[in-house]
């Protein structure tokens, strides 16, 4: 594997309410290479989305407390550096794209002009090359008529083309990281394809290092090199995708795979549901988070928080008592 | 080998409770504190989100005190309210007459108390006909729809281009001065804008998939509207009227200052107010107590309705 | 197999109106447009779609929740496009739906035995124990009667949903999205208990999902709407085995599975471009503006086909009908 771009370490990011500290990012470390495609799935709740948000400074202080952790990019710390420094690396060498992209574009101005404006605030770049570029990445990321799209408004494109567009801003700027949360949870699953399918050309092209944040297994499976496992604020497991896959090595990740439908094969039996719900962030079960859910769990998962430790080899890690007795069990991806 | 989920094969039908009962909901207290599920009732819920506004409790106390003063008036007042003593006229504010008393020699302190009463009256009175008519026409337009909704709206645009006080005075001086007549005046000038805020929350309401899940059910209209409808889309109508309450108590003084309000013998804030303006500058008590007679009473509302709009915000939940 | 619904050619056209005071049809937003299915007593028929291509209209019309424009929907051999109020009322009795986000399903002021109990009220129905019993046996507690909707998660939420809707016992549920909003580990639990009812009930289940995954799972029979239209249909295993229709073929491909050798191995069709609209839909095969195989494989001649003549939904050798004049069977999965 080679050098990580972007680390976030030990992240911890709380936020205070009035009900209660909720602790989204609890000691959270993830790291991802150039060209790599990392996946952090999770339920909603999970915190999945945070440490992200963390990365690109979108998590609002107040509420939220970072409480430990840093977040390292090419070896500087985000959190550490001053804000022009951490503006000229948010945005240009980390740019970010979101689930809803109506949020993230501006309705009251041209989709071009909103592309132009991005680059000419990192870049020093004239109004017409800007634009220029604009019209030149919207045809990139497959919108037709390219030059009079970027004359429309957000309201004037379809889910799909919104969701191009906003690639096509976070592209503007040539970023060394994407962060993705749930880019294609709002499309539909044939957009959705197309919309993946076009990521990964652009990675090929550009060799950008992506986090791709999702709650859709299959998703991971079919684009992600290494996956992150998150369940209540806490990093379950992570390893590679054949590793999670067909070797997970915490309960968790193992229920998850045998409670998913599956459109691949003949149905054999009743689905194997998790017992129970993911519990609020509020309140955190004692021990490991998971335990009430468990059926390994003993009187040290209702005791002791599991450490995050290397299982199998030095890339597959497992936050487990019982990491052991997992792996005897049958993943049912392995077919 | 373990199994993973406690049901593997298709279960008898017994078991499908056992399976959620023992894993998921098993424990309801403890699972619900898991959950961080608050469990107060909806009402309580609300009760909880008013008494955190400081403001709106504020408001809860002054409002009391003026209902108190209007309900408990003969045992407040220190004096008749209309009792004249010609021989103690203009007094200035004392321990005999706390707030002084007027050319007739009245106990200023006690004809605000008494005032009171006016004011709680005309302004729930004339509110709560507003809400009858405003509701009833709201609720037909919004539910009913087509050309039900022309007619009332436009009709209620005619009545909303109506200044509050101009349309007041009109059907006073048909209707005569009174109670009655000023609680009617600004009644069926007040209920244009809780039509228009309830149909247009109506409006919404009915889209909803639980209104869609009642005529499934085979729900009749009068039904879902009156269970569905009409609860779920009040929340702003009551903020609104609670509001509005203060807007009436000030056009009730308004409507009496400029003599189209209740008889001049009559002890009430606005012909206090009138009564006490030839004084100005030199018997500044006259007008300055009864004053703030008003601006307490519509404070108070005001923080009521704050606070209660607050509570009812399910955008906040 | 009896049929305990029959829809046939059932059309649902919006017009679009224009004008201020004189009020004029522009066009119409064709929802859904002449479709027929059957579903037998006991079944899980499910129809898979994208947003846009009329599954829901298609359900809530056969629930008369929407008036059809055209067509015929038969409930038990009865007409129920024909169904005057009172005979609708009590046909509600036999057919129900549980929808697909539990936190807009329930009414927030009420506690969910209200909710429950509703049902009886409206059907003048005896109700002394029922609300429990319904509790029980969607896995909820007796004590959760007296609590509000917002008290629960998503999961619960959906099984008070799951209750209301068995409380008349009903033959027919009309399933939208029901597990669509729910988190993954959820999903499970209200798939079995739908699966548990069904057998404890004897309920009929028409299924509309968009997660092809579900559907293959849950359903006996599929079919696949694009554009107001039905594309192809065949028992589940058989279109998930040899989908036909260029269309339903792109759908497969494009579903990720949880598992990495097979994605690695999988080939995607992409399909391009994005839904025409509703109001204009293409001549002929609707399906050709964006179809790969119109795009790649056909001669000019053959395209002049998809361009003028509307594919009849028959078998055309695949053993099952799709609608497709050049249907070919693939294997995708």
């Amino acid at each position: 594997m080679t050098e990580p771009l972007l680390s976030v370490e030990d992240l911890r990011v709380h936020f205070h309410t009035d009900a209660g500290v909720v602790k989204a990012v609890d000691g959270v470390s993830w790291s991802v290479a150039p060209g790599e495609t990392l996946g952090i799935v999770g339920e909603s709740g999970s915190g999945k989305s945070v440490s992200a948000l963390a990365v690109m400074g979108l998590v609002p202080v107040p509420p939220a407390r970072y409480e430990s952790g840093r977040i390292l990019f090419k070896g500087r710390d985000l959190i550490a550096a001053d804000e022009k420094e951490r503006r000229a690396i948010r945005g240009k060498e980390i740019s970010m794209i979101f689930q809803d992209p109506l949020t993230a574009l501006n309705p009251v101005f041209r989709v071009g002009h909103q592309i132009a404006e991005v680059i000419q605030a990192h870049e020093k770049i004239g109004r017409i090359p800007a634009r220029a570029k604009a019209v030149e990445l919207l045809g990139e990321v497959g919108i037709p008529n390219p030059r009079q799209r970027a004359r429309e408004y957000p309201h004037q494109f379809s889910g799909g083309m919104r969701q191009r567009a906003m690639i096509a801003m976070a592209l503007a700027l040539d970023p060394l990281v994407l962060l993705a949360d749930e880019p294609t949870t709002a499309l539909d699953v044939t957009v959705q394809a197309q919309i993946m399918d076009l990521l990964i050309r652009l990675q090929a092209d550009r060799g950008t290092a992506i986090v791709l944040i999702t709650h859709d297994l299959g998703l991971v499976a079919g684009h992600a090199d290494r996956v992150l496992v998150m369940y209540a604020g806490k990093v379950a497991e992570l390893g590679t995708i054949d590793d999670v896959y067909y070797r997970p090595r915490h309960p968790y990740t193992l229920g998850l795979l045998n409670s998913l439908a599956r459109m691949d094969q003949r149905r054999t039996d009743r689905l194997r549901p998790i017992i129970g719900q993911p519990p609020s962030l509020i309140r955190v079960p004692p021990g490991c988070a998971f335990h009430p859910r468990c059926p390994f769990a003993t009187d040290v998962c209702r005791r002791d928080v599991p450490a995050l430790e290397p299982k199998d080899g030095p890339d597959h890690l497992a936050a487990c008592h019982h990491a052991d007795q997992v792996e005897l069990q049958q993943s049912p991806a392995a077919s | 080998m373990t199994e993973v989920a406690p049901t593997q094969s298709p279960a008898p039908a017994g078991e499908i409770t056992l399976e959620a009962g023992a894993g998921g909901f098993g424990n309801v207290e403890n699972e619900a504190t898991v959950l961080g599920i608050r469990q107060q009732t909806q009402f309580g819920d609300v009760r909880r989100r008013f008494f955190r506004h400081k403001l709106a409790v504020v408001g809860l106390v002054m409002v009391g005190l003026v209902f108190l003063a209007a309900i408990a008036s003969p045992v407040i007042a220190t004096r008749p309210p209309k009792a004249q003593d010609l021989t103690n006229t203009l007094q200035e504010p004392s321990s005999a007459h706390w707030f002084g008393t007027d050319e007739l020699g009245r106990d200023q302190f006690s004809r605000v108390i008494y005032g009171s009463r006016i004011a709680v009256t005309v302004g729930l009175a004339s509110i709560i006909l507003a809400l009858v008519i405003g509701v009833t026409l709201g609720a037909v337009s919004g539910y009913l729809g087509r050309g039900w909704d022309a007619v009332i709206m436009r009709t209620a645009d005619v009545f909303f281009a109506f200044p509050l006080i101009i349309g007041a005075i009109v059907v006073i001086l048909v209707m005569g001065r009174g109670v009655t007549p000023v609680v009617i005046s600004l009644g069926i000038f007040s209920w244009a804008t809780i039509a228009r805020l309830l149909r247009s929350s109506i409006l919404s309401i009915r889209e909803a998939e639980y209104v869609e899940a009642a005529r499934s059910l085979g729900a009749g209209k009068w039904r879902i509207v009156t269970r569905h409808v009409l609860p779920n889309s009040m929340a702003p109508v009551l903020v609104y009227a609670m509001v509005s309450v203060a807007t009436a108590i000030v056009a009730e003084a308004a409507l009496s200052y400029l003599g189209a309000g209740v008889q001049p013998d009559v002890p009430d804030w606005g012909n206090m107010i009138s009564a006490g303006q030839k004084f100005f500058g030199f018997k500044d008590y006259l007008w300055f107590f009864p004053s703030m007679a008003v601006v307490f009473t519509v404070l108070g509302f005001i923080f009521v309705g704050d606070g209660l709009r607050d509570a009812l915000d399910p955008r906040l939940r | 197999m009896t049929a305990l619904v029959e829809v046939e050619n059932l059309v649902k056209h919006y017009p679009i109106r224009s004008g201020i005071v004189f009020k004029h049809d522009v066009g119409a937003v064709k929802a859904v447009d002449g479709i027929s299915f059957e579903l037998a007593a006991g079944e899980t028929f499910a129809i898979v779609g994208e947003s846009g291509c009329g599954k829901s209209t298609t359900a809530r019309c056969v629930l008369r929740l929407i008036e059809p424009t055209s067509g015929t929907v038969r409930f038990d051999g009865e007409d129920i496009t024909a169904a005057g109020t009172a005979r609708l009322r009590e046909l509600r009795r036999e057919m129900q739906m549980i929808f697909q986000d539990p936190f807009a399903s329930l009414n927030p002021r009420m506690t969910v035995r209200g909710i429950l109990r509703e049902p009886f009220r409206i059907h003048g129905l005896e109700e002394d124990g029922k609300v429990e019993d319904l509790l029980e046996m969607v896995g909820l507690l007796p004590e959760h009667a007296s609590r509000y909707p917002h008290e629960f998660s998503g999961g619960q939420r959906q099984r008070v949903g799951i209750a209301r809707a068995i409380a008349l016992n009903p033959k027919l549920i009309v399933c939208d999205e029901p597990v669509s909003a729910l988190d993954v580990s959820i999903r499970a639990q209200v798939l079995n208990l739908l699966e548990d009812l069904q057998k404890q009930l004897g309920l009929t289940y028409l299924f509309i999902a968009h997660d092809l995954s579900v559907v293959r799972h849950i359903a006996n029979r599929v079919a696949v709407m694009y554009l107001g239209t039905m594309v192809e249909t065949a028992a589940t295993d058989d279109l998930f085995e040899r989908p036909s229709h260029p269309y339903t073929q792109a759908l497969i491909s494009a579903v990720p599975v949880p598992d990495p050798n097979r994605e690695r191995s999988r080939r995607r069709i992409l399909v391009s471009g994005d839904v025409p609209s509703p109001v204009n839909p293409p001549s002929g095969c609707r399906f050709r503006t964006r179809c790969p195989k119109f795009a790649n494989e056909l001669s000019e001649a053959e395209r002049q086909r998809c361009v003028d003549e509307p594919p009849a939904l028959v078998d055309r050798g695949e053993g099952h009908p799709t609608a497709c004049h050049y249907s070919e069977a693939r294997t995708l999965v």
